[in-house]
């Protein structure tokens, strides 16, 4: 009797649980308005190598991987061995930057700035490895520089690995109702 | 009373599914089975806590001599991948006749990678120690995520990510060779073990290279011991100058401490060769046995 009477209660227990789980998610507040905080403009990135590259011997793909490759929020949006050595290489069409947005914390509205961070790759060939080298990367929005960062290589020099972060602040709109801007 | 029942119960479900789903867990998780523990030490750094990886040869063991026992049979015959080193490292093929006695398909671990070609007897012999220079370890690497990958490619993801992690370990690991066999002059650069297992080795960091023994410790074409050979090497041993031999850690040492006592020259200490140290030991990783080797190697030649 009791085994029996505890199996019932146990699916009571289980089935009101429930119900006030599917109750609670029908009845959660919106997620609200969409934002949009797309930056305007247009973006182009320059990237200028020190040495002649070479395919990667320590790459996962050899034919996909190369060596040099640039991400932009873990996805790869430039990857080549045939650089030229010290000329600019120009990137365009790479996707959108998020400009940054004004939130309200402890009651107070704060800038919060839009952080876009693209990561760099490059293996540099064993002949050149007995002297520093380096990549130049020069984030441009509608022709202006935005960020303009040199990566040298590590201590071994057997590879430039770094991060450069694009920045781009908040604009506050005049609008008394919308706490969110447009940049 | 009611009370202490239902929690009798909630008790006694909680303590009867936990150990079933942790089982369930263990159960679900897919084998790897690899011929040599270097294979198998590269396929662990890939697959994480993901998958079991398994390795026919102990540690310590010779792959060219080693007979199989009736274990290795229904190991491989469980094993969702099978990964075998490749161009007769495993004596007569062991590894492969294993996989074809149950079925299974063998990945060549060697795939890909510029044989050191050898004439032995009037034919051609690949050198099957390929792992020896950390380049090499890369496209073992390769060829193992993409074997991975396709027995489970929902977390294809995970194992190249990891995968890459261990390049880079294998690429620092390259240069930090290079690094410490520089302090070795050039005409100091000769290394003399029981067998031909360091080739790639010599040719990718400037040594050349002596042994009694040939390329394999087992019976195949230009392999074993002769005494043309090990005049071969004693000679080579007068002529440069050498100041130290190896041992291997795999093979008897008994012929090199002999060749030693004979040629006046000083036994640099047992080098890793054809399998990796035991669990705890030094050379327990493929990496850590790399590092061992190259510090044994440095120390008494330098
Ligand atoms: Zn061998």
């Amino acid at each position: 009797m009791r085994p029996l009477l505890a199996l019932i209660t146990s699916i009571l227990s289980i089935g009101l649980v429930y119900g006030y789980l599917e109750f609670a998610k029908r009845n959660r507040p919106s997620a609200g308005i969409e934002v949009d905080y797309a930056a305007k403009g247009e973006f182009k990135i320059d990237l200028t190598v020190t040495c002649p590259l070479e395919p990667d011997p320590f790459a996962l793909d050899l034919e996909e991987d190369k060596a040099l490759t640039l991400s932009f929020e873990g996805r790869e949006i430039f990857k080549g061995t045939d650089l030229p050595q010290g000329e600019p290489v120009n990137i365009e069409n790479f996707g959108q930057l998020q400009a940054g947005r004004i939130v309200t914390m402890n009651g107070k509205q704060v800038e919060q700035v839009g952080k876009n961070e693209f990561f760099v790759k490059v293996a540099i060939p064993f002949a050149y490895q007995n002297k520093a080298q380096a990549v130049r990367i020069r984030i441009t929005q509608d022709g202006l520089t935005l960020v303009e960062k040199t990566l040298w290589s590590n201590a071994q020099g057997t590879a430039i690995e770094g991060i450069v972060i694009a920045e781009l602040p908040a604009i506050v709109t005049p609008s008394p109702s919308n706490n969110l801007h447009e940049y | 009373m009611k009370i202490s029942s239902l929690l009798l119960f909630v008790l006694s479900f909680g303590s009867i599914t936990a150990p079933l789903s942790n089982l369930s867990a263990q159960e679900t998780k897919k084998l790897i089975v690899c011929s040599t523990t270097q294979t198998a030490d590269f396929a662990r750094n890939i697959v994480g806590d993901d998958m079991v990886v398994k390795s026919i040869l102990p540690e310590g063991a010779d792959p060219h001599t080693y007979e199989v026992r009736p274990g290795d049979a229904r190991l491989v015959a469980s094993a969702d991948l099978c990964i075998e080193n490749g161009w007769h490292l495993e004596g007569k093929d062991w590894m492969k006749q294993l996989c074809l006695d149950s079925g299974k398909k063998c990945v060549t671990a060697v795939t890909g990678i510029e044989p050191l070609k050898l004439v032995e007897e009037g034919t051609t012999v690949y050198d099957p120690h390929a792992w020896f220079t950390p380049k090499n370890g890369a496209t073992y690497v390769r060829n193992i995520t993409n074997a991975i990958v396709d027995i489970d490619p929902a977390n294809q993801e995970k194992y190249e990510s990891r995968a890459r992690l261990y390049l880079i370990q294998l690429r620092d690991l390259d240069t930090w060779i290079r690094q410490e066999v520089n302090n070795i002059p050039a005409n100091k650069r000769i290394l003399i073990t029981n067998h031909d297992a360091f080739g790639y080795f010599c040719q990718e960091y400037g040594f050349q290279s002596a042994s009694p023994v040939g390329w394999s410790t087992g019976d195949e074409i230009g392999a074993g011991m002769s005494n043309a050979k090990r005049k071969e090497v004693i000679d080579s041993i007068k002529a440069y100058n050498v100041k130290a031999i190896f041992m291997e850690t795999s093979v008897n040492p008994k012929t090199m401490q002999e060749l030693a006592t004979e040629a006046g020259v000083k036994v640099g200490g047992s080098l890793y060769s054809d399998s990796m140290g035991a669990p705890g030991s030094a050379g327990e990783s493929y990496i850590g046995m790399m590092r061992e080797n190259v510090i044994k190697i440095v120390t008494s030649l330098k």
